[in-house]
């Protein structure tokens, strides 16, 4: 039985986990077992949105608030004077199985602040994860915060019991981290996500070659970087994001615009989140991890920040004219990938319905490609756009400004 | 003049209205309502298990391994075109096979495609926006009113979840249920015990205070956006969902 004062405890720590977004419940895949409860599908499910506009997957909360940090962005700083509380181990998970009976939510993420050092709060996580599967044979959902510092014999217990493990790096340079959170460094950050990724190898070659080989989180890692504390640009977000995915094989990299809750002169003051910044960088992000984009052709030296008005998919195509028109019937999946308006499933969709016959201009609106956008980009029987060859600016002005556009321009030729 | 045929309104019908059709070469109006006959040229077309199974059997080989599915999902739809765009879909299919799946511009097959869409929307959201109430007796119960006829398709799902404890799913609007009794989920015309069992008034309370607290904790004002919230989550769910009821 839960008492009373739990329903407290719950308000002041899930209000202080909400700024980690590092929290899908998808990467899954955990079937249930016979008198288990729960299960994970790959996908993950939304199972409620907040009035934000943002999806309430799991039961996210912090084991507890008390710090012995003072990050200048955190709510939890241990300078705030903000209301303190901590969980027992039985009050997680008896909220955990109580939610999760009820299709409230797919799982558990749970964080927390350092209190002592970091292995006395990554063993206070591990114990509620090992009650759970243990004592309540629970197979939904467990995304678990790894504490930096945090040794490798509990590193691993983690990755045994969980889904998934996060550490978040937050600053998105090592510079601009110091400035804020002194304390901390990359190190201590990095270090553990490299031991992980090892395990985590590991663990899926062992499931490989034997499904009766335990799972080491089988969703991998992820981490969050928050824009807009600090002064680093698109550039250095994206190269960093681009070299976790490929050298720590990182699954997911989370970008939270930095909502100004702190009045610490180190972080902005006052200003709205940076959602449109925020949103240009996922763009960017499906770019590089389902479009075959290189990070390099979305920023670099001379443009080092997403352009706000267009999608950054749009602008490399609108910096690249040469590469279009991009012919339906013909080209190869990496080609037709690069159509703004055009996006993954359509591809295919195209490169199966094109085995059938020849494909014309009814047949994409039918795919779901968004033709007010790709009709500059693409070329099927009966249609070869030539405006883009003509000129990129007023393609963009189409785009972006359609009621201002010169109404008399022809924009498109028929083909002989 | 088309000739009509009337099936029983179940997909065992339409498949056996199907059947018919294609034994006797000709190609009729399905309707699952019988209308006013005002021509005598309406047929009524009993329902026929072997006939049915035929059917399906064709369409397991002419088309893709999904192909059944998708069009029982359609069917579930309950939208007035499913009937004879799926009868005409599956006489593509039985002509020119899975190519016709790949073509969108044939009219029939997308429609069913269409429709099969948007059954699976409804089936995604009964997923996640089902939510159960704990009885006294141990039973977990949650009521729906889904767009469409969706209880058919979410019963695996919840079993394989919730294997270990017996729950009840009611769909309000077309009155009646499926309940897992920890052997099988069966279909049943009203919650089972509802009439006996009261809730644990006071530990359901609880959790529902509890889970109303923690939606509103994790919502964050200065990023409010309550288009993105709606298109998401339209109000039509909301009657349901404990955390937006009053």
């Amino acid at each position: 039985m839960l008492r009373p004062q739990v329903i407290e405890k719950l308000e002041v720590l899930a209000d202080a986990a909400k700024y980690d977004v590092s929290c899908a419940s998808s990467g899954g895949n955990r079937p249930n077992t016979p008198g288990g409860l729960g299960n994970s599908s790959g996908m993950g499910i939304c199972h409620s949105y907040t009035p934000d506009g943002r999806c309430v997957s799991l039961l996210k909360v912090l084991f507890t608030n008390h710090c012995i940090y003072d990050c200048a962005f955190c709510v939890s700083r241990r300078s705030n004077d903000v209301k303190r509380a901590a969980f027992t181990v039985q009050e997680v998970v008896e909220l955990t199985i109580g939610f999760y009976r009820r299709n409230y939510i797919e799982g558990l993420f749970l964080s927390s602040g350092i209190f002592k050092d970091a292995d006395t709060t990554t063993e206070r996580l591990v114990r509620v994860a090992r009650e759970l599967r243990e004592t309540h044979r629970f197979n939904g959902y467990i995304h678990l915060k790894v504490i930096p510092g945090a040794s490798p014999e509990l590193l691993a217990e983690a990755g045994r019991l969980a889904d998934r493990l996060s550490v978040n790096l937050e600053i998105p340079s090592e510079e601009g981290l110091k400035k804020v959170a002194p304390e901390k460094d990359y190190a201590s950050a990095l270090g553990p996500m490299a031991f992980l990724k090892t395990r985590i190898d590991d663990g899926r070659q062992e499931r490989a070659a034997s499904k009766k080989a335990p799972r080491f989180a089988p969703g991998g890692q992820s981490t969050q970087l928050v824009v807009g504390a600090t002064p680093e640009n698109d550039h250095t977000v994206l190269h960093l994001a681009d070299g976790l995915y490929r050298e720590h094989g990182l699954r997911r990299v989370y970008y939270s615009g930095y909502v100004p809750i702190s009045p610490d002169p180190r972080v902005p003051q006052g200003q709205a989140a940076p959602v449109l910044r925020e949103h240009r960088l996922y763009q960017a992000d499906w770019l590089l991890r389902h479009y075959q984009f290189e990070v390099g052709e979305i920023v670099d030296e001379a443009h080092p920040d997403l352009d706000p008005e267009v999608d950054p998919k749009l602008g490399w195509a609108l910096r690249h004219p040469e590469r279009f028109p991009v012919d339906v019937n013909r080209a190869p999946l990496e080609d037709l990938l690069r159509v703004p308006g055009l996006g993954v499933r359509s591809a295919h969709r195209i490169i199966a319905g094109r085995r059938h016959g020849t494909l014309r201009w009814e047949h994409l609106k039918r795919f779901g490609v968004v033709l007010k956008r790709a009709r500059y980009f693409v070329s099927v029987p009966g249609h070869t756009p030539r405006l883009l060859e003509r000129s990129p600016a007023l393609v963009r002005q189409q785009l972006v400004r359609p009621a201002a556009a010169a109404p008399q321009l022809s924009l498109f030729a028929q083909a002989a | 003049m088309t000739p009509t045929y009337a099936f029983d309104g179940s997909f065992e019908g339409l498949l056996s209205a199907v059947f018919v059709a294609f034994e006797r070469r000709e190609v009729a109006a399905l309707r699952a309502d019988p209308a006013p006959d005002l021509f005598g040229t309406q047929q009524i077309i009993r329902t026929d298990q072997r006939q049915a199974e035929r059917v399906a059997t064709g369409i397991r080989q002419w088309g893709s391994p999904g192909a059944l599915d998708t069009i029982y999902a359609a069917f579930l739809s309950e939208d007035p075109a499913a009937p004879d765009a799926i009868f005409a879909h599956i006489r593509a299919l039985s002509l020119q096979g899975r190519a016709v799946e790949d073509n969108p511009l044939h009219q029939a097959t997308w429609t069913v495609h269409r429709l099969a869409k948007r059954v699976g929307r409804e089936v995604h959201r009964m997923h996640a926006f089902v939510r159960f109430e704990e009885k006294e007796d141990g039973l977990y119960v949650a009521t729906v009113e889904p767009a469409c006829d969706v209880l058919p398709l979410i019963g695996d799902f919840f079993r394989a979840r919730y294997v270990a404890q017996r729950w009840a799913i009611f769909d309000a609007r077309r009155k009646y249920g499926i309940y897992y009794d920890l052997a099988s989920v069966q279909v049943v015309d009203a919650t089972p015990g509802t009439a006996a069992a009261e809730t644990d008034a006071a530990e359901e309370d609880r959790f529902q205070r509890l889970w109303r607290t923690y939606f509103e904790a994790v919502d964050i004002p200065e990023r409010r956006n309550r288009r993105l919230q709606l298109r998401h989550m339209p109000r039509r769910y909301w009657k349901h969902l404990t955390e937006t009821q009053p």
